[in-house]
């Protein structure tokens, strides 16, 4: 069975390895006599593979000796002598694989691949090298070492553009996993297959046969009857009658499954007239009869099944029966039991078990073999978006390819009964199937779903541990990076060191928390929550955040709100996550112009859109960006930092929240992200961008305390007098904090800064943001009162103060602004 | 002001320890849930913060034994101080009765704000500023 399914890989691989390697002979020989002798060769050795593989290694010899001499009197150059000594140790190879002698060809294609990597890596030799090593792997059952090489087959085809090698790199992919019954994954390695190219008939063929047995496996027989319906086509096209004989059988049988008894028997009659024909077609008489048989048996003319059968079966050895047989035998010993014919019914029986056993053992090692590397991340890289962007290319070699193919065909016609051999291959895997083997598949296939879904729940353990490992000594680097940072003492040069420590911890945090993200998103556990959220607040916020780094880069940052909620019902948190996200990616790619986030309040909801003048994104880009792991091209990955995963999550956040993020661009002009979201208000009132309050009790207050003891006694004092009450704990601190939101109105409780001169740095950024200064303080040896009244605060506060004189104090600097004029005193109030 | 800090971790308990001594704030500590049961029992504390992964007893079993006392301490405003990132984690700390989560690494501005946020909730009038 192991010979016949291997067949197949090597044959659709061996086709189109030689037309590429025409095309190849051609490049080179332009360059020197001796290279076009060798591409002559080549062609010759090309020719001879598709016959007997005896003389074609003879041929093959030929080229390699012919390669080393040309390396030996230095006749070419240096990479044309590697290229030259791959590729006929590349044929001698494909010879030997013919001939079943693996190993010769494994050492050979090892030193092919040690030249090509000299010579021309992520050239098409190097693929079509992957996956002879690929085939071998295969032969001797290392199947994750199969799927390792036709993955790194699928990238380099991809990358150079080859899409028809690329197909058939995922159709052999597609194989293994036939192999393994994981049918959902043939599924979708066929499917991707025939997106990325679908000119070739051949291809084409295996797609639409391959595709209709894993339906049928699956138990559904009305796609499995469509999809070979346009395997019928590609037959046709063809022109060969065995082919078209045999998908006329699996198109019988399925219907057989369906009920279409009648159906079936027309079908089953025009194979019967293919084959009577004669040629190579008539060596699959005995599976028409026996499906003919299983038909018959179906409509209770036991009798006539039994004589179909028989006729199936003649002068075959029962004990020594092959792999397509599996299915026939057990249909057989149902038959004979009906009939009486207990012999013949158990010789059949024992038949099936022996053949059965070889099958399962098969299905459950392959099976086990890519259940261990589905810890896929590969896959990623087949997805069908960027097969999308592949038939971008497609599009442009069709014409290239067109002629190419045309010179295929002739081969193909040429070679037919090899062909027919490989089609062998899988034909034998459609004809079986009963009812049992249905069952006992979906027994295995719901047994490697309950295994992927631990895998994957594994992958999610794993993370989620990791993140709470790493999360600890982060701990103690920003925990320890934070306390330095609060000591007065610190100079400057040291203090700088310190933030570049704490600046790489929040980078090391952020990773942590967006991996972990992903992991759980992808596992399904992202619950979000709704509360009620401050609109204008958080939008403030959110752009507050990234107005020093705008300002950096002097970019205009710029935020409009138009018929905006005051406030609605959402998860805040996530919300925050996702527009601190959009507005971090348009700061970062923007190197000159502007920022914008205009909020709009709509009919369904609110629109967020963040504008930038930036480097933009190319259109085929633009469903990338949203997957994990991806910035628009790679090299951006250089020059801008960053995971890449920010998109991603934002688009399932937005996506979570009931809405969608999409994207407009072009490249050198800006991109325009909006964000649309569902949201409903709560109450009355609109959004907008904080002004400077008329009263306290609708200012935003941010009180500098050191000592948390008063804490708690000031934000119960000052909560009820004002809008909102947030403290910091050191000057450094505040000037964070007012870097990120807007206060109205900023108190200072002198002794909890550093001094005199960080009083003045507050005083002069809350100038800077248009908020009051109060200086609240009792006087002392490191703060005299000269120095207080110097300071520029809006007003002066002497401590002791009462609760009720403080409030009264700090309200009487509301409208007294315009009054006070230029070289205004600052107020003064004392107990 | 006398805080608690319960955990494991020697580290951890260093950092914030210095955190809080930023501010002003004095913190003892406690290298398990039942050594912190005990200190709980012979002093008085504004303020426990409490780790959830400990040897012996976990800090949610440790909540809900405070929680379960009979006299004032019962009361005490508990933070959860953890690395654990799990989502129904919030949902889990208030059940077992806990005040507030705080996620390491600890940020020290929402330490110190989710404390005094805490006081100023349970604390009672009588203002003076000195």
């Amino acid at each position: 069975m192991r010979a016949t399914i291997l067949c197949l890989a090597l044959l659709i691989g061996a086709v189109p390895s030689g037309a590429a390697l025409a095309a190849h002979g051609q490049t080179v020989a332009v360059q020197s006599p001796a290279m076009k002798a060798f591409a002559a060769k080549v062609d010759a050795t090309k020719q001879a593979m598709m016959g007997d593989p005896a003389i074609a290694r003879k041929s093959a010899e030929d080229l390699l000796r012919m390669a080393d001499a040309m390396k030996r009197d230095g006749s070419v150059s240096a990479r044309d002598a590697a290229i030259s000594s791959a590729t006929a140790r590349w044929l001698l190879a494909e010879a030997y694989i013919g001939l079943n002698d693996a190993p010769r060809a494994k050492s050979l294609v090892a030193e092919a691949l040690t030249s090509i990597q000299s010579g021309a890596p992520g050239s098409k030799l190097n693929g079509d090298l992957l996956r002879s090593r690929a085939t071998l792997s295969e032969m001797g059952g290392d199947v994750q070492g199969a799927l390792k090489d036709y993955l790194s087959a699928h990238r380099i085809f991809r990358a150079i553009g080859e899409a028809r090698s690329r197909a058939i790199a995922l159709q052999d992919i597609g194989n293994l996993y036939l192999e393994a019954a994981d049918f959902d994954r043939v599924q979708s390695y066929y499917s991707q297959s025939l997106e990325a190219y679908s000119e070739d008939p051949w291809l084409n063929l295996a797609t639409y046969n391959n595709r209709g047995q894993a339906y049928r496996e699956q138990g559904n027989f009305a796609k499995a009857e469509a999809e070979y319906g346009l395997a019928l086509k590609a037959a046709r096209q063809l022109e060969s009658q065995l082919l078209e004989a045999r998908i006329l059988t699996n198109l019988a049988e399925t219907q057989y499954e369906l009920g279409k008894l009648d159906q079936a028997l027309a079908t089953l009659a025009r194979a019967e007239s293919l084959v009577a024909q004669g040629g190579e077609a008539a060596g699959w008489h005995p599976f028409i009869l026996g499906v003919r048989a299983m038909v018959e048996a179906r409509r209770g003319d036991t009798a006539k099944a039994g004589q179909l059968m028989s006729a199936a079966f003649a002068g075959q050895d029962l004990a020594k029966t092959e792999m397509p047989f599996r299915e026939l035998h057990e249909a057989a010993t149902g038959i004979y039991e009906k009939l009486g014919e207990r012999d013949l019914a158990l010789a059949h029986l024992k038949a099936f078990q022996r053949l059965d056993g070889e099958a399962l053992r098969l299905t459950a090692s392959v099976s086990a073999q890519l259940m261990s590397a589905q810890f896929d991340f590969a896959n990623q890289n087949l997805k069908i978006s960027e097969l999308k962007q592949g038939q971008l290319q497609r599009d442009i070699t069709i014409e290239r390819q067109r002629g190419e193919f045309r010179t295929r065909l002739f081969i193909g016609l040429g070679t037919a009964l090899l062909i027919i051999f490989a089609m062998l291959a899988f034909g034998y895997v459609s004809i079986r199937r009963s009812r049992n083997q249905v069952r006992a598949t979906n027994v295995e296939l719901s047994a490697s779903n309950v295994a992927l879904e631990k895998a994957l729940k594994a992958r999610t353990d794993f993370l989620a541990t990791t993140s709470h490992e790493i999360r600890t000594p982060l701990n103690g680097v920003l925990g320890m990076a934070q306390v330095l940072l609060a000591d007065r003492r610190l100079t400057k040069d040291t203090r700088e060191r310190v933030e570049l420590l704490r600046g790489a911890g929040e980078t090391m945090k952020t990773l942590v928390d967006d991996i972990l993200d992903v992991a759980k998103m992808e596992a399904g556990d992202m619950p979000v929550e709704s509360e009620e959220v401050d609109l204008s607040r958080l939008i403030a916020d959110c752009v507050g955040l990234w107005r020093e780094a705008a300002a950096s880069k002097s970019l205009a940052l710029e935020c409009v709100l138009d018929n905006v909620p005051a406030r609605v019902m959402t998860d805040g948190g996530r919300l925050r996550q996702i527009l601190s996200n959009l507005l971090s990616n348009a700061v970062k790619f923007t190197p000159q112009g502007s920022v914008a986030l205009t909020v709009t309040g709509t009919t369904d909801g609110v629109a967020f859109v963040v504008r930038d003048t930036g480097i933009g994104i190319d259109e085929a880009e633009h469903a990338r960006i949203f997957e994990a792991f991806t910035q628009a091209n790679n090299s951006t990955t250089r020059e801008f930092s960053g995971t890449g995963l920010g998109l991603a999550i934002s688009q399932r956040l937005a996506k979570a929240l009931g809405g969608d993020i999409a994207v407009t661009s072009t490249p050198g002009e800006g991109s325009c992200f909006s964000l649309t979201l569902p949201l409903q208000a709560v109450g009355e009132g609109y959004a907008e961008i904080a002004e400077a309050s008329h009263t306290l009790a609708h200012a935003a207050v941010l009180l500098i305390e050191r000592n948390i003891a008063n804490h708690a006694l000031m934000r119960m004092l000052l909560a009820p007098e004002t809008r909102t009450v947030d403290i910091a704990f050191s000057a450094e601190n505040a000037l964070e904090q007012m870097k990120s939101a807007h206060f109205d109105h900023i108190l200072i409780e002198g002794a909890s800064t550093g001094g005199i001169d960080d009083i003045r740095a507050i005083i002069a950024a809350a100038n800077t943001a248009d908020s009051k200064t109060t200086l609240l303080a009792a006087p002392t040896d490191q703060l005299g009162k000269a120095d207080m009244f110097a300071a520029g605060a809006d007003q002066v506060i002497l401590k002791p103060v009462g609760a009720a004189d403080l409030i009264a104090g700090l309200k009487a600097l509301y409208g007294k602004r315009e009054e006070q004029g230029e070289d205004r005193q600052p107020m003064r109030i004392a107990s | 002001m006398n805080i608690l800090f319960v955990d494991d971790d020697a580290m951890n308990r260093r950092v914030v320890k210095d955190m809080l001594g930023v501010v002003g704030a004095s913190m003892d500590e406690a290298d398990s849930a039942e050594a912190g049961l005990a200190l709980i029992e012979g002093h008085d504390y504004q303020v426990i913060l409490m780790d959830l992964r400990m040897p012996g007893m976990d800090g949610l079993d440790a909540t809900r034994e405070i929680r379960a006392r009979r006299d004032a301490k019962a009361e005490l405003p508990v933070i959860v101080v953890t690395a654990d990132t799990s989502s129904d984690l919030e949902q889990r700390c208030t059940a077992a009765g806990a005040d507030g989560v705080l996620m390491k690494p600890v940020a020290m501005a929402s330490l110190i704000d989710t404390i005094g946020r805490l006081m100023a909730r349970s604390a009672g009038a009588g203002i003076v500023l000195n």
